[in-house]
């Protein structure tokens, strides 16, 4: 992560002169995200606190679908984030048009990366101050990938993104094995996220994304409560 | 004699009729010569069609699927130039797919239909297009969009398309009645587009039907020798 802050500072120091703050930003706001890897599906989960109870939960939301079977989940800016979802859709979209099949995943990961290229090469732009886990589902086999703002992205089992991001990563290490099914995988992924959850967990402040065969799903959060109930 | 004006889909069949060296079926566009309908029932529509498509007299597929989904509970019945239809359709599902995955819901009909418009109208000169869209949401139920050649827009109850509704008109002005329901509706499409392919020369092959509620999508084919029979001698 502190390579990609050097980028930063050199590529685009005549058009931003508060890139370093820029990048300061991108850390304290990235919350806690992380994404698991079941031999029969993927879990995206994170936490979505929000500063104010006055704020309407429901109307924003972190895990966002792209296409039937492929969704994603980000650390970072949410308008950033936004812009993003935006493109994918389209270019989701746009491969289908072209080629008639649903855009296999690593395919939308590779344009999508190439998009945040784009932004750390080009003038009067600053890169994308967002890390992206996009899961999907193609061919009988599930995949998630992380896609940085550098435009390098990685193909993953399971990993932790965000504030506690270490100790997230040490936790799936020791939980992580392949023949793990989606439903451990979830069950895994929220306690991951309590781990470094500040204050109480509960259905309108986390968001948990599911991929299988079936397609992507952002859980209701009648359905993470009942998640939840199994941990407590 | 010569066509004025050079959109003219006429205007290549005069300039090779001269040729010998090249067959007159080449310079033919290929059509869904067609008959389409769709109808709406309460909770649902029903929509049919034929299955040929022809370039010239010669029939290049008699078994076409020309009831094309464009979302979930989304379908158009194509009419009128094959590729014209198709780069019609997969562009309306492109931009369908998109808005719909943005809004977090189903899709509306009248959406659908009013981006078929949308493409319809603005390249009318160059398009020879005759869709019918039809389908289910939750606002308004069963609804049947019309998008003619030219691309007006306009929601009926019952419609027919394509070359053989010519012949079908009297009959389904006197056989449709409001309030029916689905099963009459697939017996009267099936009644219909039978009829109209046994009297127009760019229809026929087999009856592809579809009926589409809130609970999704069934889809039948009435092979030949099932068709219902009519015989006036």
């Amino acid at each position: 992560m502190d390579t990609f802050c050097t980028v930063y500072c050199y590529a685009v120091s005549r058009s931003s002169p508060d890139i370093c703050s820029l990048t300061r930003i991108y850390y304290d706001a990235g919350c806690d995200d992380l994404s698991f890897s079941a031999s029969n599906g993927v879990v995206l989960a994170t936490e979505k606190k929000q500063k104010s109870i006055l704020y309407d939960e429901q109307s924003v939301h972190k895990v966002e679908p792209i296409t039937k079977h492929i969704g994603m989940v980000y650390s970072g800016m949410g308008p950033d984030y936004r812009v993003l979802v935006r493109r994918a859709r389209k270019l989701a979209q746009q491969y289908f048009l072209v080629y008639q099949e649903p855009i296999p995943t690593g395919q939308l990961v590779q344009r999508v990366a190439s998009v945040m290229q784009e932004y750390t090469q080009s003038g009067g732009v600053r890169p994308f101050g967002v890390s992206l886990l996009i899961a999907g589902w193609d061919e009988d086999q599930p995949y998630l990938f992380q896609s940085d703002p550098s435009g390098a992205y990685f193909a993953w089992k399971a990993t932790a993104m965000g504030k506690n991001y270490v100790n997230g990563k040490t936790f799936l290490e020791k939980r992580y094995n392949n023949d793990l099914e989606l439903e451990d995988a979830i069950h895994t992924a929220i306690l991951t996220l309590k781990e470094s959850f500040e204050g109480q967990m509960t259905e309108e402040n986390i968001e948990v994304g599911i991929c299988n065969e079936a397609g992507f799903k952002r859980l209701t959060p009648a359905e993470v409560k009942d998640y939840l109930a199994a941990i407590a | 004699k010569m066509a004025a004006a050079t959109m003219s889909p006429y205007f290549g069949q005069q300039m090779s009729s001269k040729n010998d060296l090249v067959p007159a079926w080449t310079s033919q566009e290929v059509s869904t010569g067609t008959t389409i309908m769709a109808l709406e029932y309460d909770g649902g529509v029903v929509i049919g069609a034929d299955s040929r498509t022809t370039t010239g007299a010669y029939i290049a597929n008699r078994v076409t699927d020309k009831l094309t989904p464009i979302h979930d509970r989304i379908f158009c019945c194509r009419s009128g130039s094959a590729a014209d239809t198709q780069a019609i359709a997969d562009v309306v599902t492109y931009q369908l797919g998109f808005h719909s995955i943005e809004l977090d819901e189903p899709p509306l009909v009248e959406t659908a239909a009013n981006l078929f418009r949308a493409s319809c109208y603005r390249y009318r000169e160059e398009l020879t297009a005759g869709i019918l869209v039809a389908g289910w949401d939750r606002r308004k139920g069963g609804q049947v969009y019309c998008v003619p050649i030219g691309g007006m827009l306009v929601r009926q109850p019952v419609s027919v398309g394509g070359s053989g509704s010519s012949y079908i008109y009297g009959f389904m002005d006197s056989n449709y009645k409001p309030n029916m329901t689905k099963d009459q509706c697939l017996e009267l499409t099936a009644a219909a587009v039978s009829l109209a392919m046994e009297r127009d020369g760019s229809s026929g092959g087999v009856v592809r039907l579809a009926s589409i509620s809130k609970d999704g999508v069934e889809r039948r084919v009435i092979l030949g020798n099932q068709l219902p029979k009519y015989s006036t001698h």
